[in-house]
Parts: structure tokens; C-alpha cells; sequence
């Protein structure tokens, strides 16, 4: 099969759909230009009124996506850096979220969010993963871990009649991959086993899951197996997906970017005790940012943003010592 | 004399707007080499609004910048050598390495907030009847944020002591403001909240100055808030960062033509042409910046790096135990 670029397969699979349907459009700040790499020549193929530059006004453009997406349209959002997202967090959540149950099932915003995530000595305002936020918001979060995936949630996202938000991991959005030229979904809340093995399972979020995948491939040698889950859609997660496993292994680790208090790992580890609390030989471990904003220097970044390999290895050498 | 600068405070202000510049392109140059990591966004240009800012201020007035004026922070008499340690995200960094450059105290690395905190520095000042003022810079991309325009309505209605000063260089990132505003000046928005809105050839520093010191002294005598606009340019491309993508948004021709009006030539031209000062005296301030730049990015470099626990100790200013809690 071809190799393209993570990128490249979320913007092709946007283009596709666009060409398709005409109520989606795409806005945000700098797209005609492409600025973040996604509607890379969309402008001159859907002209300015599907691809809509805004002025700096998160708050007020979000809320314009929700209003034409209760008219009918199917926005698709792109924030230019993942924090300003909270700018129009009571527009995300207190508003465009919940639309659809406050008006007794009649008004729908089927929105997607674009939310490209990023970090490496560029600090405290430009370096959160916030899909943590976005799920206490209850809003629907997909975070894909490569390309094929990515192609795949996002149509569904673009197709789904509630506001999604697909986070795209720093790092990894360069990255060559399989991906089919064809149209595909991948359902939203379905994860998927990236690696099976029998001694721990490792839950593993976005740029995460190719660390915890390398992880599983070194301690292979020393005949120690990882099985892989990556949950792909983080709200809702594939909970029967991850008891099967987490059954089978008795063990486990989750990995995740946000930060440690109320996390998406949190969330995950509440989960395993309330649901697989008889099969586990071992305390649920989990490795997250540290409770406090990135800081600049790289000598500190390094110790409250987990590389992923380093991390994991340790705590598996942890866990199985127990 | 040029105003009531005497010579020697002209030829203090070439040195200014030279220290800022050569501030700023020495932070690229270090960014090039590696030795500066993350964003950096130089305000190679703007050197007129950043000293005239710098000049107009008095002692106890405070300004927010934005993440376009770590010159200005040099104007205003911070030591070039903790913002370079900083950007190495040194200990004797001014942040202590844990800002960087988009997160310098009074710079904001989202856009929007520095009119908010500055009415706030104001409100402060005004219910301690203190006789300071704050100033608020944004740019015009910024000047489409909500917030911005919630806290001018608040300033106004408040007359507080504070001067909105935005520094339309025409560009947010890519978008220019003629497509992100009808305004040909963006000033008239004094209109909507009923404070007084200017606007100044913001390449020129003694236009500048003279504007904003009386705005600033007219918010300190208690008559409230305004707008300054002032029109300027960035020389450089939008960030370390997007200078990679080489897009095609502004012309060559447009950017020749505001090169022409550089502030720093155009100020030591007229000290120049109104004989204030010789070719020599000049190349003489360009020597002793050369010299102060270089010692000040030594420092850095010679600067250690944090501690680790460093990484934890700031977290909070009344300590609870228990938190922060680590990640793994
Ligand atoms: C709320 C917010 N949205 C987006 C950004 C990303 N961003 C950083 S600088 C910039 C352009 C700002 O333009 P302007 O205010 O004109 O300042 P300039 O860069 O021209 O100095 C953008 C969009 C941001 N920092 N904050
Ligand atoms: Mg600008």
C-alpha cells in the first residue's frame, strides 16, 4: 500500500468529504494559507467561502460554528495552537456540547474541532494536551496515534451529528504510514490492540502508543510481553476492548499527556477498579505530565512530560518486581 | 534639542532602539545556532514603538507587552543578559528558565489579555490612588479578541489610568488586517467606548513618544483611558518558526517600501541632518551596543541550567502539602 503522511491523510480525507458534501466549510486562523498543514490548497479548489480565514477571535468564531451547524452546516474548527481552545471553552462546552440535550433532542451541531497538540521548549501557554478538559466537557475526543487511524476518525468525526474533537499528537503528524486512497471510518469510541502479549497491558494515548509500542518491542527480548490498547477515541474509550485485556493480563499501565489530577489515566484507572478489580494481581500504575505547566527549560521539561520509553520501561521493571 | 531631548538623551535613544534590534537579531542568531530553543517572534521594526513606550513611561508605570517586544523590555532598562539566559532556559535566566520567550513577566503568550491586565494594574492603582499608569500594547490580530474589548469598555467606564497602545504592524501571522477589520484606523474603536483613539506613524520614535507620554499623562491627571495606534511593520517573518514555510502574504515590493522608513536610520538621519551629533559618535554607540550584547550573551551561556527540583518548587506561592504531584 502507499505511504503518506499522517497530515496528509487527515487533510485528504477532509478534501474528499468536502468535495462531497457542501455543507461542510473550514475556518480558523491562517487556513488559507494552511498554516498548520491541513487544507493545504483547499483554497483554491472550495474558494473563500468553504475556507474561512478568521481574525484572531476564538471565542466568536467557535460560536459561529455552532450557529451554522444548527442551521444545517457541518463545521469543521481548526484551533491554531490547542490552548486557545480554551478560549471558547464555555462556546465548546457550555454551549455547542450541550445544544442537542437542552433543546429536548431538536437542535443538532454536528462540529468538528481540529486541535493540533505541541510541546518542546515552547512552555507554559503553548505546550498543554487539553483532551482531559475536553472529556469532563463531555464533548466526544478522538486522539488517533497514526495516520490510517487518523484518516478514519476523522470522517467519522465529520459525519457525526454531535461536536467532536480530534486532537492531533506532537510529533507524529510527520510520520509515514499505510494508508488506503479510499474513503474509510473508523467508528468512534472502537480502540484497538496495537501489540498483543500476555504480562501487562499498557494503556497508551497519541504520540504515546509508537513509545509504548517500542517499549514492548525492547523488553521482548528480555521476555517480557506488552499487549498494547490504544483506546483511539478517549471519550468514550472502549471499555470492553480494555476488560478483555486487562483480564487476560492482570496488570496494567496507562500513559497520557494531560496532567495527573483528573485525567484521562484517572478516568481509565477508575474504570479498571470498578470493573476489573478481581482479575488485577497489581496496582493500576499510571505516567502523566506532572501537576504543573511545561516549563522552558528543556533540563526541566524532560521531567514533567514523559519521553514515554523511559518511563513505561521503568514501571513495567516496577510492577513485575512486585 | 529635539523636543526636550538634549544631545545626550538623543544620542541615549539611538542606543535604545539599536539595543533593542540588535537584541532581537542576536536572539535569531542564537536561535539558528541552537544555543536559543522554541519560538521566537523579534520585533526587527517596531523598534520606534518599543523605545517611544520605553521613553514615555515614568517610574511606577507599568507596561504589558506583547510576545512581539522583548526589545522594548531592553528599552525599558531590563539587562539583556537575564532575557538571553532566559531563552537558554538558564537559572539566572529573568523567568528563571521556566518562561521563555513567549511567557516573559508582562508579555502574555495568548493574545488578548494584556488590555485586561493592564485596567486591572490600573484599577489597582486607582483604588490606592496612586498616581501610576498602565499600558496595555496589543497587536492589530490581537485586537479581535473578546476580552480586549470587554476590559476597554470596563477602563473606560472606570476611568482608569490606563493607555491602549496597539502596534499595527498589518499582519497577524498571515492575515492582514485589511481583511480582519473594516477600520482603516483602528483607533476609531475609542469610538465604542467613548475614550479618545489616535493614530501615529509608529516608525517614527519621537511621533510615538510625544503621543503616548501625553495619553499617559493625561490617564495619570484622571481623565481615563485611550488608544494609540500606531503603524509599524515587521521586518522579519512572523515567528522563527513560520520563516521555515516562506509564504507568499506580504510582497516584496511592500516590504522595500517599509524598510525605507526603518526607525533606527531614520532617527540617527535626523540627528544627522540636524547636526545634534556626528557619523562618528554614532558608530561609537554602534561599537559599545556590539560590546554589551556580546557580554550579555556570554553571561548566558555561562549561565548553569536549573535545578530539577526547580521543575516543581514554583508552583504555588502558598505552599499545600501534597501538591504539585509528579507524573510517574
Ligand atoms: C488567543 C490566541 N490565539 C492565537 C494565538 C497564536 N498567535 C500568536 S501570535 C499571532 C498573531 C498575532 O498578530 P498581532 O496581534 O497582529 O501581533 P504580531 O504578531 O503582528 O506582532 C497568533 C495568531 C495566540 N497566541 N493567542
Ligand atoms: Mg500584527
Amino acid at each position: 500500500m502507499r505511504e503518506i503522511r499522517y497530515l496528509k491523510a487527515v487533510s485528504e480525507t477532509i478534501e474528499a468529504e468536502m468535495e462531497k458534501d457542501p455543507s461542510i466549510f473550514y475556518m480558523g486562523e491562517d487556513v488559507r494559507y494552511a498554516l498548520k498543514g491541513i487544507p493545504r490548497g483547499f483554497i483554491d479548489k472550495f474558494g473563500p467561502e468553504r475556507i474561512i480565514d478568521t481574525p484572531i477571535s476564538e471565542a466568536g468564531f467557535v460560536g459561529i460554528a455552532t450557529g451554522a451547524a444548527v442551521q444545517g452546516m457541518r463545521p469543521i474548527v481548526e484551533f491554531q495552537i490547542s490552548m486557545f481552545c480554551f478560549l471558547a471553552y464555555d462556546e465548546i462546552v457550555n454551549q455547542a456540547q450541550k445544544m442537542y440535550y437542552m433543546s429536548g433532542a431538536q437542535m443538532k451541531v454536528p462540529v468538528t474541532y481540529i486541535v493540533p497538540l505541541n510541546f518542546g521548549s515552547i512552555a507554559g501557554q503553548h505546550s498543554d494536551s487539553p483532551h482531559s478538559f475536553m472529556m469532563h466537557g463531555l464533548i466526544k475526543t478522538i486522539m488517533p496515534s497514526n495516520g490510517y487511524d487518523a484518516k478514519g476518525l476523522v470522517l467519522s468525526a465529520i459525519r457525526d451529528d454531535d461536536p467532536v474533537i480530534v486532537f492531533l499528537p506532537a510529533g507524529i503528524t510527520g510520520r509515514k504510514g499505510e494508508v488506503p486512497e479510499e474513503q474509510y471510518t473508523i467508528p468512534i469510541g472502537v480502540g484497538e490492540i496495537k501489540r498483543e502479549g500476555s504480562d501487562i497491558t499498557v494503556v497508551a494515548t497519541g504520540r504515546l502508543v509508537p513509545k509504548a509500542l517500542e517499549a514492548a518491542e525492547n523488553l521482548a527480548k528480555e521476555g517480557i510481553s506488552l499487549e498494547v490498547y490504544d483506546p483511539r477515541t478517549l471519550f468514550p474509550f472502549d471499555k470492553p476492548l480494555l476488560k478483555k485485556s486487562v483480564q487476560k493480563t492482570g496488570k496494567a499501565i496507562i500513559m497520557d499527556d494531560s496532567t495527573r489530577t483528573c485525567g484521562f489515566a484517572a478516568e481509565v484507572a477508575a474504570f479498571l477498579s470498578d470493573e476489573c478489580f478481581a482479575t488485577l494481581k497489581a496496582p493500576v500504575k499510571r505516567i502523566t505530565r506532572a501537576d504543573v505547566p511545561v516549563p522552558f527549560s528543556l533540563a526541566l521539561e524532560k521531567l514533567v512530560v514523559p519521553e514515554g520509553v523511559k518511563e513505561l520501561t521503568e514501571a513495567v521493571y516496577d510492577i513485575l518486581k512486585k | 534639542m529635539i523636543e526636550n531631548f538634549d544631545k545626550e538623551k538623543c544620542l541615549d535613544i539611538y542606543r535604545l532602539l539599536k539595543m533593542s534590534r540588535r537584541f532581537e537579531q542576536k536572539t535569531l542568531e542564537l536561535g539558528g545556532q541552537g544555543e536559543i530553543l522554541g519560538s521566537l517572534h523579534v520585533g526587527v521594526g517596531q523598534e520606534a514603538v518599543h523605545v517611544g513606550i520605553a521613553l514615555a513611561l515614568k517610574k511606577g508605570d507599568i507596561a504589558f507587552r506583547t510576545h512581539r517586544d522583548s526589545g522594548q523590555m531592553v528599552a525599558e532598562g531590563i539587562e539583556p543578559k537575564y532575557l538571553f539566559a532566559e531563552l537558554m532556559g538558564k537559572i539566572n535566566g529573568y523567568c528563571k528558565g521556566l518562561g521563555g520567550s513567549m511567557h516573559l513577566p508582562g508579555i502574555s503568550g495568548v493574545l488578548g489579555v494584556n488590555v485586561p491586565m493592564a485596567s486591572g494594574a490600573a484599577l489597582a492603582f486607582k483604588i490606592r490612588n496612586e498616581k501610576r499608569v498602565a499600558v496595555g500594547q496589543y497587536g492589530d490580530g490581537a485586537s479581535n479578541l473578546g476580552p480586549l474589548h470587554e476590559a476597554m469598555n470596563m477602563a473606560a467606564i472606570w476611568k482608569l489610568p490606563a493607555v491602549f497602545i496597539c502596534e499595527n504592524n498589518g499582519y497577524a501571522v498571515t492575515t492582514s488586517i485589511k481583511y480582519s477589520s473594516l477600520l482603516k484606523n483602528l483607533s476609531d474603536r475609542g469610538k465604542a467606548w467613548g475614550i479618545p483613539g489616535e493614530t501615529v506613524d509608529g516608525m517614527d520614535v519621537m511621533a510615538v513618544y510625544k503621543a503616548a507620554s501625553r495619553l499617559i499623562e493625561r490617564a495619570r491627571s484622571g481623565e481615563g483611558p485611550a488608544i494609540l495606534e500606531c503603524k509599524t511593520y515587521r521586518f522579519e517573518d512572523h515567528s522563527k518558526s513560520t520563516a521555515n514555510l516562506v509564504l507568499s502574504y506580504r510582497s516584496k515590493d511592500e516590504i522595500a517600501e517599509w524598510m525605507e522608513k526603518d526607525p533606527i536610520s531614520r532617527w540617527s538621519g535626523r540627528l544627522l541632518n540636524e547636526k545634534i551629533c556626528t557619523q562618528d559618535e554614532i558608530d561609537k554607540i554602534d561599537e559599545t551596543v556590539e560590546k554589551d550584547i556580546e557580554e550579555a550573551v556570554e553571561f548566558a551561556k555561562n549561565s548553569p541550567l536549573p535545578e530539577p527540583e526547580d521543575a516543581f518548587k514554583y508552583m504555588y506561592a502558598t505552599k499545600i502539602e501534597g501538591i504539585p504531584q509528579k507524573g510517574w
